[in-house]
């Protein structure tokens, strides 16, 4: 557990930036990891989440077949 | 009074008595846009020659007696939307050089041919990637409320206009709420409308599985009346639906008895300002006392609506408009840069997780709506936000004003389905509070008939701001 509270959303995201390859402009580096270490952190929480047995959701399938 | 203080519905049918004209009409909009939107900031392009030819021929269809509902009303549309001979800049500086559009987007062909006239295009947040409406490049609308907040996005323009009685409609597009929010933040009235019940070709997307186009006027019969114009199967869409259509506008007049209106209270509860709050309360009382039953509902999965609407907006974004912002990355907005640099580290795995999640989402919310004909949320968490604020403090919380101002409304993107928001009252000092009202997949007629019950006995709606 305290290894894990040790790695912050931050963190986890500069690791996925360095990873994915993404070289950021200099001006934008703090306001991204600011702004996006919580909400990959949540987007990791989707994966957890999702039961494997369900099928994406296609809206232009689905409503129309839904419809009265 | 001026023909732009009446409805849309009271404006066509004073032109079909031929007390007034089309051309007349157009003048009055055209010079309430010049004396007045320099303040307001509404119009991204205003197309004054082309409003009056069109005006013309609205006038000559009135006389010959074959006018289309809307013949001789000014409309007019957010910057997404083509219109022919009209660049079309998506909000963005980056797009300001593009070409005129060549032709017209599918909503605003479906506009003329209702003979409405289209006097211009209107400003919306940096390519529709944001609720707040502010846009350090291109400007950003005021809200005619209140000085200093926002208008409210992504079609601030579109909500703006309509507030201050610039126009008596406009159109707006909604991937997270971007109609509903401006309509909530400026006192008017909204419609997403079910995903493929209105055509999106020559509409700049964003997400594609998220984006819907739909209408903002002051009144529910007017977002009806635009909804009769809009609607109907369009071949060149892929996602456009091949379901009946009907006259909304004329399908409203059913009333709140015996409506069942099912109440998310676990969702809206977890986050809401206290005016927002008791002024939700106060409407659904409105309603009850109409007749309606009101009750709560659980629908467990909207617990995780923001992360998945991220996600997929994030994933569809990059898709759809990545190529544009890495070729102009200059003139494009740090906010909007900020999001598809984190968009880059969204992955498969969190896209279909999120996708997944959507149907268990809709499934959820089809079995709540096999119980009751409406969900009934607050539109927005809070009233407008001043400009300037990046987080704003809701009860003991501290939220950050981006993600916390769709939290409400994008559930209903999320899952497709019809929903409405329209003013349920005001908050202290004076900023309008949205009620939303959600129906299921294509029943636009129950949530529009609900919404006109609650304002043929309410005058929110009647209200106009400041001068």
């Amino acid at each position: 557990m305290a290894l894990y509270a040790a790695v912050s959303d931050r963190d986890v995201l500069r690791e996925r930036l360095v990873s994915a390859g993404v070289d950021l402009p200099v001006e934008l580096i703090d306001l991204v990891i600011t702004a996006g270490g919580a909400t990959v952190t949540a987007f990791d929480g989707l994966v957890a989440l999702a039961p494997s047995d369900v099928e994406p959701f296609v809206p232009a399938r689905q409503l129309p077949d839904d419809a009265e | 009074m001026t023909p732009l203080d009446l409805s849309v519905a009271e404006l066509a049918a004073t032109l079909r008595r031929r007390e007034t004209s089309a051309l007349e009409v157009t003048e009055t909009c055209l010079a309430a846009i010049r004396e007045r939107d320099g303040a307001v900031h509404a119009f991204a392009t205003v197309t004054a020659d082309d409003a009056r030819t069109a005006a013309h021929a609205a006038d000559a269809a009135l006389a010959r007696g074959d006018a289309g509902p809307l013949a001789g009303v000014p409309i007019a549309v957010k910057d997404l939307f083509a219109v022919r001979g009209v660049v079309r800049s998506n909000g963005s500086a980056a797009c300001t050089d593009d070409p005129a559009a060549a032709a017209d987007a599918g909503v605003v062909a479906r506009l003329r041919a209702a003979g409405a006239v289209i006097v211009g295009t209107l400003h919306m947040h940096e390519l529709a990637f944001g609720a707040t409406g502010v846009n350090p490049a291109l400007g950003t609308p005021a809200n005619p409320w209140q000085a200093g907040r926002v208008p409210g996005g992504s079609s601030s323009g579109s909500g703006a206009s309509v507030a201050a009685r610039l126009v008596p409609a406009a159109l707006g597009s909604d991937t997270g709420g971007s109609v509903r929010i401006p309509a909530s933040f400026c006192g008017v009235t909204g419609l997403k409308p079910t995903y493929g019940r209105v055509t999106r070709t020559g509409m700049t997307p964003l997400a594609w599985s998220l984006d819907h186009a739909g209408p903002l006027a002051r009144t529910v019969e007017d977002v009806a009346l635009l909804l009769d114009a809009l609607a109907g199967h369009d071949p060149a869409d892929a996602t456009s639906a091949r379901v009946p259509v009907r006259a909304w506008s004329r399908a409203l007049g059913r009333g709140a008895r015996g409506v069942r209106v099912g109440v998310p209270r676990a969702f809206w509860t977890a986050l809401v300002d206290d005016e927002v709050g008791a002024a939700f309360e106060s409407a659904l009382g409105v309603l009850a006392d109409a007749g309606a039953a009101v009750r709560d509902v659980s629908i467990p999965a909207l617990d995780y609506t923001s992360a998945m609407l991220g996600a997929t907006i994030m994933a569809e974004a990059r898709s759809a408009l990545g190529p544009l912002v890495a070729a102009r990355r200059d003139r494009i907005g740090l906010d909007v840069r900020v999001y598809f640099e984190i968009a880059k580290v969204v992955t498969v795995d969190h896209y279909l997780a999120a996708q997944r999640l959507r149907t268990l989402l809709y499934r959820e919310m089809c079995a709540a709506l096999a119980d009751v004909d409406v969900l009934a949320t607050p539109a927005t968490v809070v009233a407008a936000p001043r400009i300037e604020d990046i987080t704003m403090r809701v009860g003991d919380v501290e939220v950050g004003v981006v993600e916390t101002v769709s939290r409400l409304t994008g559930p209903f993107n999320l899952t497709g389905l019809p929903a409405l928001a329209l003013p349920c009252g005001f908050t202290r000092d004076g900023r309008p509070i949205g009620l939303q009202l959600v129906g299921g997949p294509f029943a636009e007629d129950v949530v529009l008939a609900a919404g006109h019950a609650y304002q043929r006995v309410t005058d929110w709606h009647l209200r106009r701001p400041p001068a």
